[in-house]
C-alpha cells in the first residue's frame, strides 16, 4: 500500500511536468506579451508585471527559468490585473471555488448514492423509471445548459438568489446545486449499476433467507458491497466536477479560480493560465488519489502492489 | 466457423438462405427495435440533411452583421419581424442563418473529434493490447498523461498551441480528440486482453494467421462495436468544450461559429435576453439526448458476447 502510494505520488512529477510545458509552449505559439518581463527594456527600469522567466535568454534558457518558477509555485504577476500577484488572485478566488466544489461533491453524495440504491431496490417499479430518466437527464444536458436553466427559474419565479456575484452565501446556491445535480445523475447511475449486481449475490438471497430484516440487509449487506465500484469511480467524479466548476464559474460570473483560466486565456495572460493550470491538474491528482487510497481501504481485496 | 462471424464476413446485409446471422446484422435489427435509437438516428440524420444545405436555407450568410438592430425578438415575441424569423443576436447578425451555418461546424466538430479518437483509441489499445511488454506500457502511460490533465485544459493549451496558422472547420476537432482516445484506448486494451486467449483467435493463430490479419479480422470486430459506443457518447462534451474554447478565443476560426459558440456568446445576456441563449441550447440539448439514445441503444443491442 505504501509503495503504491508513494509511486502514485512520484506520478505527479510527469503530468505536473506535461502540464507546465504545455503552458509555456501554448503561450509562445500565441506570441502574445503574456508576461509583461518580456517587453521590458533590456536592462531597463522595471515597467511591468514581474514574469517568470527572462525573454532575452535562448529558448531553452527561458524553458528552464519558466520551470522552476512553476515548480516553486512562484507564478510572478498578472498582466491583466494590473501586476498584481498571482499568488493574490489564487488566494482571493480558490476558496470560493473550493466551497463550491465540496458543496456540489456532498450534494452528489448525498443525492446519488441514495437515489441509486433506492432505483435499483425498486428495480423497474416507479421510482427506478422516474430516477433513470432524471439522471439521464440530468447526466445529458451539459452543465452550462442547466445552468442557465437555473438563472431562467430564478429570474422569472422571483426567487430571491442575486444573479451576480456579491460573494455573500446565497451566491453559492445555484452554482453548488448544479454541479451537484450534474454529478449526482452520474452517481446515481453508477451506484444503481453496482447495487443491481450485488443484488443478484448469494450471500444477499442468504441473508434474507435467514430473517433479517430488510434494512439490515441493504445495510450490512447491499450496501457495503455496493459502494466499493462507487468509491473507485469518486476520484473520475471529482475531476469530472472540477472540470464542470470552470463552466459553472463562467455561466454564474464566480470570481474563482475556473474564472481567473477564463480571464487568462481570453486576454492572454499567462501567468494566470500557469496558476490555472497548475491548481487544477493537482486537483484532478489529488482526487484521483484520495479515491484510490480509500478504495483499498474500504476493499481489501485489492492488493495495491499489482494495480499498476 | 470463427470466419463466417467477424466482420468481414457479415457486411453484406442480405442474408443468403440457410446462414447464420452476423453480429453486425443482429447488432442493426435489435438497434431498430430501440424506439428512442431510431428516433435519435433519424434526427441526427436530418440535423446533418439540414447542415448540408445550410447554404441554400439560410437566409442570409451570417458573418456578417445584416441590421442595426441587436436582440431584435424570435418569432413568438410581440415586435418580431419576417425578415428575421428567430431575430437577430447581439451583433446584429440573423439568428436562423447563424443556427443553420452552425450545426455544419457543430456536427463536425463532435463527429469528427469523435470519429478520430476511436480510430486512434483503436489503434493504439489494440496495439497496447495485443504487443504488451514495452509497447503496451508506453502507450497506456500516455494515455494516463493525456486523462489526468483536465479535459477542458488540454483542449484550450492544444488550441493555443496550434494557433499560429488559425484552424479551420474540420480541423480543430483534432486537439479535441487528444482525451477522448485515451478512454477508448482503455476500454479497448481490456477487449483485446479477454479476446486474445478466446478459442478462435487461437483457431486462427494455430491455422498460421498472420498477428494483422488477426487484428484485422478477428480482434477488430470485436472491439469496433465498444469503440462506437464510446464516440457516441464522446460527442456531446466535445460539442460544449468547443463552444467554451470559442468563448476564450480559441475555437473554429472566425468567421465560423457552431451553435455551442452561439450559445456561449449570448450567455452573457441570459438575465436581459434569455431567448437567444435558448435557441442554441434546445439545440444542443436535443443533439446531446439524440446522441446518447443512440449510444445507449448501440450499447443494448452489442450486449450478450455470446461469441465468446
Amino acid at each position: 500500500m505504501l509503495g503504491y502510494v508513494v509511486r502514485r505520488v512520484l506520478w505527479a512529477v510527469p503530468v505536473m511536468w506535461l502540464a507546465i510545458s504545455l503552458t509555456f509552449f501554448a503561450m509562445k505559439a500565441t506570441g502574445k506579451v503574456s508576461f509583461a518581463l518580456e517587453a521590458q527594456p533590456a536592462g531597463g527600469e522595471y515597467t511591468g508585471a514581474r514574469g517568470v522567466f527572462d525573454p532575452r535568454a535562448p529558448l531553452y534558457e527561458q524553458y528552464v527559468q519558466f520551470l522552476g518558477h512553476a515548480a516553486r509555485f512562484d507564478w510572478g504577476e498578472s498582466n491583466f490585473y494590473d501586476g498584481e500577484p498571482v499568488k493574490q488572485i489564487v488566494a482571493d478566488g480558490f476558496p470560493i471555488t473550493a466551497r463550491i466544489g465540496l458543496l456540489a461533491f456532498l450534494i452528489a453524495l448525498g443525492l446519488g448514492v441514495p437515489v441509486g440504491v433506492k432505483a435499483a431496490l425498486d428495480r423497474d417499479g416507479r421510482v427506478d423509471r422516474l430516477v433513470s430518466l432524471l439522471s439521464t437527464v440530468s447526466y445529458t444536458i451539459p452543465t452550462i445548459i442547466l445552468s442557465f436553466l437555473a438563472l431562467l427559474v430564478v429570474v422569472d419565479l422571483h426567487i430571491p438568489i442575486p444573479v451576480l456575484w456579491d460573494g455573500g452565501w446565497r451566491n453559492y446556491v445555484l452554482p453548488s446545486l448544479v454541479l451537484g445535480l450534474s454529478s449526482g445523475g452520474y452517481l446515481a447511475r453508477l451506484t444503481k449499476a453496482s447495487t443491481l449486481e450485488v443484488l443478484g449475490q448469494d450471500y444477499v438471497r442468504t441473508a434474507r433467507a435467514k430473517g433479517l430484516r430488510p434494512g439490515t440487509v441493504t445495510r450490512r449487506h447491499i450496501l457495503r458491497n455496493a459502494l466499493i465500484p462507487v468509491v473507485a469511480l469518486v476520484g473520475p467524479t471529482l475531476a469530472m466536477l472540477i472540470t464542470g466548476s470552470v463552466l459553472v464559474e463562467y455561466a454564474f460570473q464566480i470570481p474563482g479560480t475556473g474564472h481567473m483560466l477564463f480571464d487568462g486565456f481570453a486576454h492572454e495572460d499567462f501567468a494566470l493560465v500557469l496558476a490555472a493550470t497548475m491548481i487544477y491538474t493537482l486537483l484532478v491528482l489529488l482526487a484521483n488519489l484520495g479515491a484510490d487510497i480509500a478504495y483499498g481501504i474500504i476493499n481489501p481485496r485489492v492488493r495495491m502492489g499489482d494495480a499498476r | 466457423m470463427a470466419r463466417a462471424r467477424t466482420l468481414g464476413g457479415s457486411l453484406s446485409f442480405g442474408m443468403r438462405p440457410g446462414r447464420r446471422e452476423g453480429r453486425v446484422e443482429r447488432a442493426l435489427r435489435r438497434l431498430w427495435r430501440d424506439r428512442f435509437a431510431v428516433l435519435g438516428a433519424l434526427f441526427l440524420i436530418a440535423v446533418a440533411v439540414v447542415a448540408l444545405l445550410a447554404g441554400r436555407l439560410a437566409p442570409y450568410r451570417y458573418p456578417v452583421p445584416i441590421s442595426f438592430h441587436i436582440h431584435a425578438p424570435p418569432f413568438w415575441e410581440t415586435g418580431s419581424s419576417p425578415t428575421h424569423p428567430l431575430g437577430t443576436d447581439s451583433f446584429g447578425r440573423d439568428v436562423l442563418s447563424m443556427v443553420l451555418y452552425g450545426l455544419r461546424v457543430t456536427l463536425v466538430t463532435g463527429i469528427g473529434a469523435a470519429t478520430l479518437a476511436a480510430m486512434l483509441g483503436i489503434a493504439l489499445g489494440m496495439v497496447s493490447g495485443w504487443a504488451r511488454g514495452a509497447w503496451e506500457e508506453a502507450i497506456m502511460r500516455v494515455a494516463d498523461l493525456c486523462q489526468s490533465i483536465p479535459s477542458l485544459l488540454v483542449f484550450a493549451l492544444l488550441m493555443a498551441l496550434l494557433r499560429r496558422t488559425a484552424l479551420a472547420a474540420p480541423w480543430h476537432s483534432i486537439p479535441l480528440a487528444t482525451v477522448g482516445w485515451a478512454n477508448a484506448a482503455r476500454v479497448v486494451r481490456g477487449y483485446v486482453l479477454v479476446v486474445r486467449d478466446a478459442d478462435y483467435v487461437v483457431a486462427a493463430r494455430s491455422i498460421g494467421a498472420s498477428d494483422a490479419r488477426i487484428l484485422l479480422r478477428h480482434v477488430l470486430a470485436q472491439v469496433l462495436g465498444p469503440a462506437i459506443v464510446m464516440a457516441s457518447f464522446e460527442v456531446p462534451a466535445v460539442i460544449i468544450a468547443e463552444g467554451f474554447l470559442s468563448a476564450i478565443g480559441l475555437g473554429v476560426a472566425q468567421p465560423e461559429l457552431s451553435i455551442s459558440g452561439l450559445m456561449f456568446e449570448e450567455f452573457p445576456f441570459t438575465v436581459f435576453a434569455p431567448e437567444f441563449v435558448l435557441i442554441p441550447a434546445s439545440g444542443l440539448v436535443l443533439i446531446s439526448l439524440a446522441f446518447t439514445a443512440l449510444g445507449d441503444g448501440l450499447q443494448r443491442a452489442l450486449e450478450p458476447w455470446e461469441t465468446w
